[in-house]
């Protein structure tokens, strides 16, 4: 809003509730008598996006929305079994298995199985996620931009942020939950940068590491989209802020010392530029040490699965850029992106958020404080440059950089626009514009103090960004087709049929399956207890194997053989971390196993660690067995980086968990 | 006030023409967009460019040239001139008239309403639903051309009554109403009427000049488009003027559609006032007639916005069928009044103009409006309310259509673009019976006895076709005797002609099955349209039996 007050230098500053800290969050998000009546008014007003999701039944129709309940499915069998962190899909590629969750954001999927054991089934898990994504997300950006411009541009930020069309195409659309949940943590990855570049103090600096990790932990898409970005905004600000501190802006000297030798006057700027990096370089590495659990394997292992099966063919991101009329075009469907211009899909920007971002062109300038005027200035530029990037014009810069290999379409950059344009959108009702501005030249008799009828401009442009979106807000609730549930292991493999989705291949499958044994076993009624290819035993019986206990990353089976070089095959793809081990037999086995008592009393010590090799088409597991009687079994454990990713992590946890107690002691002191 | 606005009024001006971006956005549809002009376009801006020297060109594919009422020849010259293909050419020059009305309309009203309400006057004008279905529905790129065009020329009349000595401006404005008279005749006359009404009541005898100068450019263009339009004599049926007048409730009604205007109510097209023009011009009205209003620089006597909202009430009176009469009155030897337009709604531009003007001045009338938050949400209703009229119908074409059509029936009625024959067989696929199947004729080679021939055509209509013509279809030898043809309705008369909407592009198929003692060939297809109750033929230029021949092959 535009008034008289005198311009404020500075943004509000940290006080005891600094909004970075623990207490201060808390009490904004859960403290029932919170007096920030715009944080409620953004919930409340948020609301309306969750409508579709009220609805009994299920978007099976939308086109991740089978995949969301169906990673649920897969994720929970893994921690049914005993799997805190999962790492493999058994039932992935008609149940040959796939490392799905080995390289794939594992947030959204942790928060959906707290839902169903506490009794939700899959779908309805999946769907409480999707709703508390959407609100959540108004939070976080509700609660950035309160920092940034002030409570009513956080408002109009969090409402631009919930209803931009791309976030309703990401929740009913394309039913693509993980990106949804990340819609949570871009603006609180975004805040706590900014804090640590503006505000370094050592809550904000932890949260802002956990905010960043989250943000890994969610979407490996948005991560890696965001993190040179995030670095580019560090860099960005950095600097300015050096030639503040330099004496180059406007409020200050823009003398150097006179007399001041050259060397030592770099030495001087390079030391304070190196000194300011370190906290935003404590975060991303904190961060980093967080999510490493996740981000070392996903990286280093990621070339272990073809990834041919997404960049070519149907994938192909040629045909997937956005037109320029596109970003503009009414249009809305719940069909899929084809290659040309009549996409069945939106791809708009959002009528609102665009007007919001042209208008800003002329507001931002005038906002005094220099560090959020230079933050808006630079989340305008990035937000031209990615919406460049999503049009065909950008195609070349598409064959240099390697964008296809994460971003797979270009149109899916639009998540980025997202937070930026909404950050942006927000300035429209910042209350430090300076004064000098045109439009209040005319304003020379209006009111400065807030009264009702000023909050009413802020209302109706609230509500304004929701119409805008309204016709949008709805979801093709349908009752699953017989090829995609209701959920169960058989319906999950017609669907992988029917769709060819979820059928990803290690790196060693040269031929990918469109059917299995395993799964047709499924579908006539059966389940699967073994993975043992029965059929790559030699015909004269010479090899026993009786198949004792199976779950989603194991299983253990007697074996017996006479002979010297013989194999068992596993209709388990290779990927590292499978591991095969080979116990001693301590009982005389005679065939009758007591099932009361078990196996295992039998089993002796590990004998040897037969070498995993590979059928050459299939990419199957062969392990080699020694003559006698044993027990074989083969684990999907830990490779060494796994292992370093987790301790990694588990020592950054434990680092955050001390420095907050440090800090929650210091306060408490003090 | 002027004065502290002088500073941004380039930022204004650009802040305007950017949000305008949601109006031209589907002008940048890679394709071509559907309208009631059809292709006719293209043809003849292709003609135009490989008769570039003539003077005497008028557009005459598929067109009846009217000078009064026909878009006038600029838009074609524009296209023609334009190093682009023409369908990217033609999307430019309606896109230019667009943008030219937007920064028009600021330009005109900055410093009486600054620039704030010239902004959202401007925006208002850009996405009147009228502007929209003249460019996205009926594709009346001379119209569009016209709008845009218009407030400039009050713009330059009030620079010039303003500053007295620019002798400059004179010319301008002699300039653009020359123009204007080349993008569409008809609506120059009229509207040359209003403004120089306006401006008499504004300025008075200081508005001689101008009004002087833009006589001139009105006369110089009326007498060089009738120069050069007297070798294409009209001579195509003016639809029934009467006919088209419009019912109060369509002027507020949500309903949007692609097709034509017809008799009646329940017009295939929106003929609203739009909602935003409405709401805000209403909102204008209050705020100048309101007691406490002391501080903006008016009174209720203000002319100008007496002017606006005057001429916005007449000229949508003149639109309602109580007007006829006036209509009918006679002004040039037999010619009435409305000889001067095709249709009576087409004063709606104007009427939206006026609404414009007023949806602004409510900015300038009350300063409490003049602020961020309300302007930003004021350009989103603007916006919004139209916001879902900016779905044209995107069309994907053979570009060998785009080249000419492939004949013309009737008073360029409707057009036959495109034509493909193929030969019915029985296809089977790992035996299972598919039933016929058609197979390009050129794949399968000549077609033999006993084979069903098949007559694969994509038609165009123009104009609406008030009856529902059949079909024929007749397939001869070289001796001229029919061997097999075809009767009846269109798509198996699922969809008749009196349906079709102009512009819209109708696949239909054929079959024609040959006799089994058929001679080899080769054949000749004789295609038409006959009305079943007359048996009178749908004429065809060039062919007094009212055929399109087509040899088979």
């Amino acid at each position: 809003m535009l008034n008289n007050s005198p311009p404020r230098r500075q943004p509000p500053t940290p006080d005891r509730h600094s909004p970075s800290s623990i207490f201060y969050l808390l009490s904004s998000i859960l403290h029932p008598l919170s007096t920030d009546s715009y944080l409620w008014l953004t919930l409340l007003l948020s609301l309306p996006i969750i409508g579709p999701l009220l609805q009994p039944g299920y978007f099976w129709g939308a086109h991740d929305a089978r995949h969301s309940v169906y990673f649920l499915y897969e994720f929970d069998q893994a921690i049914q079994d005993g799997v805190w962190y999962p790492r493999w899909a058994p039932d992935f590629a008609f149940g040959y298995g796939y490392p799905f969750f080995n390289i794939y954001g594992p947030l959204s999927s942790y928060l959906g199985e707290i839902f169903h054991l506490a009794g939700l089934d899959f779908v309805n898990a999946v769907k409480v996620v999707f709703g508390l994504s959407a609100l959540l997300s108004a939070l976080t950006m509700y609660l950035f931009v309160r920092r940034l411009l002030g409570p009513a541009p956080g408002l109009i930020a969090a409402l631009t942020y919930v209803y931009i069309p791309y976030h309703l195409f990401d929740l009913y659309v394309r039913a693509a939950l993980a990106e949804s949940v990340g819609f949570v943590f871009v603006p609180l990855t975004l805040w706590g940068f900014y804090e640590s570049v503006t505000h370094p103090r050592l809550t904000a600096l932890l949260w802002a590491a956990l905010a960043y990790a989250g943000l890994m932990f969610t979407s490996n898409l948005l991560a890696l989209l965001f993190t040179p970005i995030l670095g580019l905004y560090v860099a960005y600000i950095l600097l300015m802020n050096q030639r503040i501190a330099n004496g180059e802006s406007p409020h200050f000297s823009t003398q150097p010392p006179f007399g001041s030798p050259f060397a030592s006057r770099l030495r001087l700027h390079a030391l304070r530029f190196i000194r300011s990096s370190l906290p935003p370089a404590f975060v991303l590495l904190l961060g980093l040490g967080l999510s490493a659990i996740f981000w070392l394997p996903a990286f280093l292992e990621y070339r272990y699965v073809r990834v041919d099966q997404w960049v070519g063919g149907r994938f192909a991101f040629g045909d997937d850029f956005v037109e320029f009329f596109q970003l503009f075009s009414p249009r809305w469907g719940f069909g899929a992106s084809i290659p040309g211009p009549d996409d069945q899909a939106g791809f708009q920007i959002g009528l609102a958020a665009t007007i919001l971002f042209i208008l800003s062109f002329l507001i931002v300038p005038k906002l005094t404080y220099l560090v959020v005027r230079r933050t808006l200035y630079f989340f305008q530029g990035i937000t031209l440059i990615i919406l460049f990037l999503t049009i065909p014009i950008s195609y070349p810069l598409w064959t240099i950089l390697p964008l296809s290999t994460f971003a797979q379409f270009p149109w899916r950059l639009l998540v980025v626009v997202a937070p930026f344009i909404s950050v942006v959108a927000g300035a429209i009702v910042a209350e430090d514009n300076s004064q000098q501005s045109t439009i209040n030249a005319q304003l020379s008799t209006a009111k400065s103090s807030p009264t009702p009828y000023s909050l009413l401009p802020t209302t109706l442009l609230s509500c304004l960004i929701l119409l805008s979106s309204y016709p949008y807000l709805r979801a093709e609730v349908r009752d699953p087709k017989p090829t995609e549930g209701p959920v169960s292991q058989a319906a999950l493999f017609r669907f992988q049929q029917s769709s060819d989705e979820m059928t990803g291949q290690t790196a060693w499958v040269q031929r990918i399956p469109d059917w299995s044994s395993l799964a047709e076993q499924v579908e006539r009624g059966g389940e699967i207890t073994t993975k043992v290819n029965y059929t790559a035993l030699p015909a004269d019986n010479s090899v026993g194997i009786y198949s004792m206990k199976m779950n989603s990353n194991r299983e253990l089976s007697w074996i017996g053989t006479q002979q010297t070089g013989q194999s068992v095959t596993f209709l388990i793809p290779y990927y590292p971390g499978w591991q095969a081990y080979i116990y001693e037999d301590l009982g005389p086995h005679d065939g009758n196993l007591d099932e009361a008592v078990g196996p295992v009393t039998r089993i002796g010590p590990v004998v040897d660690y037969p070498q995993i090799g590979t059928t050459p088409i299939e990419g199957w597991m062969v392990v080699p067995i020694p003559p006698g009687s044993h027990f074989l079994e083969i684990r999907f454990e830990d490779t060494p980086i796994r292992l370093i990713g987790r301790w990694i992590s588990l020592i950054s946890l434990a680092f955050i968990i001390i420095l907050l107690s440090y800090s929650f002691w210091l306060r408490e002191s003090f | 006030m002027t004065a502290a606005i002088a500073p941004s009024f380039k930022s204004w001006l650009i802040l305007s023409l950017l949000l305008a971006i949601f109006a031209i956005a589907p002008l940048c549809y890679p394709g071509y967009i559907q309208t009631h002009s059809g292709f006719t376009f293209l043809w003849n801006v292709a003609d135009l460019r490989a008769n570039l020297g003539s003077w005497r060109w008028t557009p005459h594919i598929a067109i009846d040239f009217d000078p009064l009422r026909s878009d006038g020849l600029l838009p074609y010259y524009l296209a023609a001139l334009l190093p682009l293909e023409p369908g990217s050419a033609i999307k430019v020059v309606l896109g230019l008239g667009w943008l030219l009305g937007n920064a028009g309309m600021y330009l005109w009203l900055r410093r009486w309403l600054g620039p704030p309400g010239a902004l959202v006057a401007a925006l208002v004008y850009t996405y009147l639903p009228y502007q929209i279905a003249t460019i996205y529905v009926r594709g009346a790129w001379g119209e569009a051309l016209f709008w845009g065009g218009l407030p400039w020329a009050i713009w330059a009349a009030g620079e010039q009554i303003n500053r007295r000595t620019a002798v400059i401006f004179l010319s301008v404005i002699g300039l653009i109403w020359l123009l204007l008279a080349w993008s569409q005749l008809g609506l120059t006359l009229w509207m040359f009427v209003f403004i120089s009404l306006f401006l008499g009541v504004m300025y008075a005898y200081r508005a001689a000049w101008a009004i002087l100068a833009g006589f001139c450019g009105v006369l110089l263009g009326t007498l060089s488009t009738l120069a050069v339009a007297t070798a294409a004599p009209v001579f195509s049926p003016i639809p029934p003027f009467s006919d088209h007048f419009l019912y109060p409730s369509q002027l507020f009604s949500a309903y949007w559609g692609f097709g034509s205007s017809r008799p009646g109510w329940n017009d295939g097209m929106s003929f609203q006032l739009g909602l935003a023009a409405v709401g805000l011009a209403l909102l204008g009205i209050i705020l100048w007639q309101r007691q406490e209003s002391s501080d903006p620089p008016t009174h209720r006597t203000d002319h100008r916005l007496i002017f606006f909202s005057g001429t916005a009430f007449v000229s949508l009176l003149l639109q309602f069928g109580f007007s006829a009469s006036l209509w009918h009155v006679p002004v040039w030897s037999g010619s009435t009044l409305a000889s001067s337009l095709t249709y009576p709604w087409q004063l709606l531009g104007w009427t939206g103009l006026c609404l414009s003007v007023l949806a602004g001045a409510a900015l300038w009338l009350d300063k409490q409006l003049i602020r961020w938050p309300v302007i930003g949400s004021i350009i989103i209703l603007i916006i919004l309310s139209s916001y879902s009229y900016l779905s044209p119908q995107f069309i994907q074409v053979d570009p060998e259509m785009l080249t000419a059509p492939q004949a013309v029936l009737g008073t360029n009625q409707m057009t036959l673009l495109a034509h493909t024959f193929s030969v019915d067989i029985n296809g089977n696929t790992a035996g299972l019976e598919l039933g016929p199947t058609p197979l390009p004729l050129a794949v399968h080679g000549r077609a033999q006895p006993n084979q069903t021939l098949r007559l694969n055509v994509i038609w165009q209509p123009l104009k609406p076709l008030t009856e529902d013509w059949k079909f024929f279809v007749h397939l001869v030898d070289s001796k001229g005797q029919v061997l097999a043809q075809f009767d009846g309705q269109p798509l198996a008369g699922s969809y008749p002609t009196s349906q079709w909407i102009p512009g819209e592009l109708i696949q239909d198929s054929y079959p024609l099955p040959l006799p089994s003692d058929a001679p080899p060939g080769p054949y000749q297809i004789f295609l038409g349209l006959y009305n079943e109750a007359t048996g009178a033929r749908l004429p065809v230029p060039g062919d007094t039996e009212g055929r399109i021949i087509l040899n088979v092959e």
